[in-house]
């Protein structure tokens, strides 16, 4: 049996059948409305830029795509539009199913900010303002060809032109997107034995996406305390700044081990996700 | 039982999260023949039908068709093996072209003409999507994809539910047709016992997560008999009757559904008891109730 033949029919059968989550990512593109529709020498406030609200859409993705029915529905009641059931059953080799789906997974998450990071490769210099002193050290003293704008009326510069500012932001995302991607794939084949897998996969799912919530709102009277000078100025890094800076300090490890931790997820993903009951 | 049979189930036990569904079920079908699959709701069909689908694995013991573990069998082997499932068949958003375009990509014996012919006689339109059928074609889509590659194999889990009795007939005589042809071995679970009468060679009832019955159906329907012992002259005695299934009691009368053993018959019995004897034949369904019950 011809399996590159068996892989284009599954790939094509599998794209049709779950377009509304393949299409789902093109609502990463919304993220970017802001940036899109910049005016030129807009400056914008770095941890805006870095945090991105679309990597809960990755991971949703990606458990609708790749975790067993059994994590998503009732144990005996495979009724998921996922056709997994279906395409299991007919003359097809297992793996060859999920290697289909997981390149739809891959190539869902990634059109957008691989797009996104296309277009910044076409004017790659960012302007920030500073908004948090740390970070602003950090920018000029961490990014290459980093500078603060030519000063303004008080002699005061507030913002920092980076050359390629646009292209290692672009590039942050897509490395976001991957490890979320590889993540939640690793999490659903390590609680896969467990009895209560299901509820732990959506709790754990709905904890990342309500927990820093419910924290922000818990923290909205601190902030409210302090004056909104102090909060504009504050002198901490966010952990999305932390990481964005180790990211490019060291950006070949970094994607390195990325690469790697891909390639080794979908090797053992792929063999682990063909032997599961669905 | 034979090593040789394509279906064959053997010391199978599987739960879900509860206590099991299946008991160490031991099941065979001989090459070429029908095997109506009965029991009752959530007695395990559906389950061990999965496993043999490879789509589950059992907890204990082995499942074998055509000699190979389903769950770890390729493309190449799977293609002798067609399943129509009870849900889940096809995405709701699937077109029926897109699904039969799909079948002639993956299987190398697909026959196109014989599915032009099925997709005609069941008027199933190629442009419609598959949430837009009816529940009865919907079935019938999940029968024309399990039968067009005229698989060496075919297992059926409640093909004819929710379909009318023209299709039902249409279906089964499909059935017979393919086995004509190819000499396919069939396994279907049926809550419809009209069915099975019509066309299984061998009938098995599973209840308690066991087969209670597994042989052809003319030699059950000789074999179990109804037995009413009455008119006791020392009262009805607490012995069990040898091969019985099930025993009621009343107050001067013992009815029992049982196997009759031509070396013990219910004659011997009632004269051993000093009773009288009344036998009875049943049907399918008062067999199937009997021995479901117990």
């Amino acid at each position: 049996m011809n399996k590159i033949k068996q892989f284009w029919a599954l790939l094509k059968f599998q794209m049709a059948i779950n377009l509304l989550i393949i299409l789902m990512p093109l609502i990463f593109i919304m993220g970017y409305i802001p940036y899109l529709t910049r005016s030129p020498g807009h400056a914008y406030n770095l941890a805006y830029l870095l945090s991105n609200q679309n990597i809960f859409f990755v991971g949703f993705i990606a458990i609708m795509l790749l975790a067993p029915e059994v994590m998503r529905s009732a144990a005996t009641s495979c009724v998921w539009p996922t056709g997994t059931e279906f395409l299991l059953t007919r003359a097809v080799d297992r793996r060859l199913v999920f290697r289909a789906r997981s390149l739809l997974v891959y190539l869902g998450i990634l059109a957008v900010p691989v797009a996104m990071f296309l277009f910044a490769l076409k004017s790659p210099g960012l302007q920030l303002a500073e908004y948090n002193k740390i970070s602003y050290r950090q920018v000029v003293n961490q990014l290459a060809g980093s500078i603060p704008a030519p000063a303004e009326k008080d002699g005061r510069s507030e913002k920092i032109t980076i050359p390629n500012g646009n292209t290692l932001v672009e590039s942050w995302h897509i490395w976001q997107f991957l490890c979320v991607a590889v993540c939640t794939q690793v999490f659903v084949l390590l609680i896969y034995p467990l009895k209560y897998r299901r509820f732990i996969l959506w709790g754990t799912y709905l904890g990342c996406i309500f927990v820093p919530l419910i924290i922000s709102i818990l923290s909205i009277s601190r902030i409210l305390s302090i004056s909104p000078h102090d909060v504009s100025r504050g002198e901490s890094l966010s952990t999305n700044e932390a990481v964005f800076f180790a990211f490019v300090a060291h950006q070949w490890i970094f994607w390195f081990v990325t690469i790697l931790a891909l390639l080794m997820g979908q090797l053992w993903c792929k063999r682990r996700f063909a032997r599961l009951e669905q | 039982m034979t090593n040789e049979d394509p279906i064959l189930v053997q010391n199978v036990s599987r739960a879900y999260d509860g206590p099991p569904v299946l008991r160490d079920l031991s099941l065979s079908v001989r090459e070429g023949s029908i095997y109506g699959f009965l029991g009752r709701n959530a007695s395990g069909k559906t389950t061990t039908l999965r496993m043999l689908a490879g789509l589950i694995r059992p907890h204990s013991g082995e499942v074998r068709i055509m000699g190979r573990d389903p769950f770890t069998t390729g493309a190449e082997e799977r293609q002798w093996v067609g399943y129509m499932s009870e849900t889940g068949m096809v995405p709701a958003y699937t077109k029926v072209g897109s699904v039969l375009k799909l079948g002639r990509a993956l299987y190398p014996t697909w026959d196109a003409a014989l599915a032009d012919s099925l997709v005609a006689k069941y008027d199933l339109s190629p442009g419609k999507r598959f949430s837009a059928l009816s529940q009865g074609k919907q079935r019938l889509l999940g029968f024309v994809m399990a039968i067009v590659p005229r698989p060496k194999v075919l297992l059926l889990d409640e093909p004819a539910a929710n379909l009318d009795v023209m299709a039902r007939r249409e279906i089964l005589d499909d059935i017979l047709d393919l086995i004509r042809d190819c000499g396919c071995t069939v396994l279907f679970s049926t809550h419809i016992l009209s069915d099975i009468e019509r066309v299984a060679d061998e009938i098995g009832i599973l209840a308690g997560g066991n087969l209670r019955v597994s042989e052809p159906l003319d030699s059950l329907k000789d074999s179990i008999r109804q037995v009413r012992f009455f008119g006791f002259k020392d009262g009805i005695p607490g012995e069990q009757v040898p091969g019985s299934f099930r025993a009621i009691r009343g107050r001067d009368e013992l009815t029992v559904t049982l196997r009759i053993n031509p070396a013990f018959t219910p004659e011997d019995m009632a004269r051993r008891w000093s009773c009288q004897v009344e036998t009875r034949a049943l049907s399918l369904e008062d067999i199937f109730v009997e021995l479901s019950l117990n």
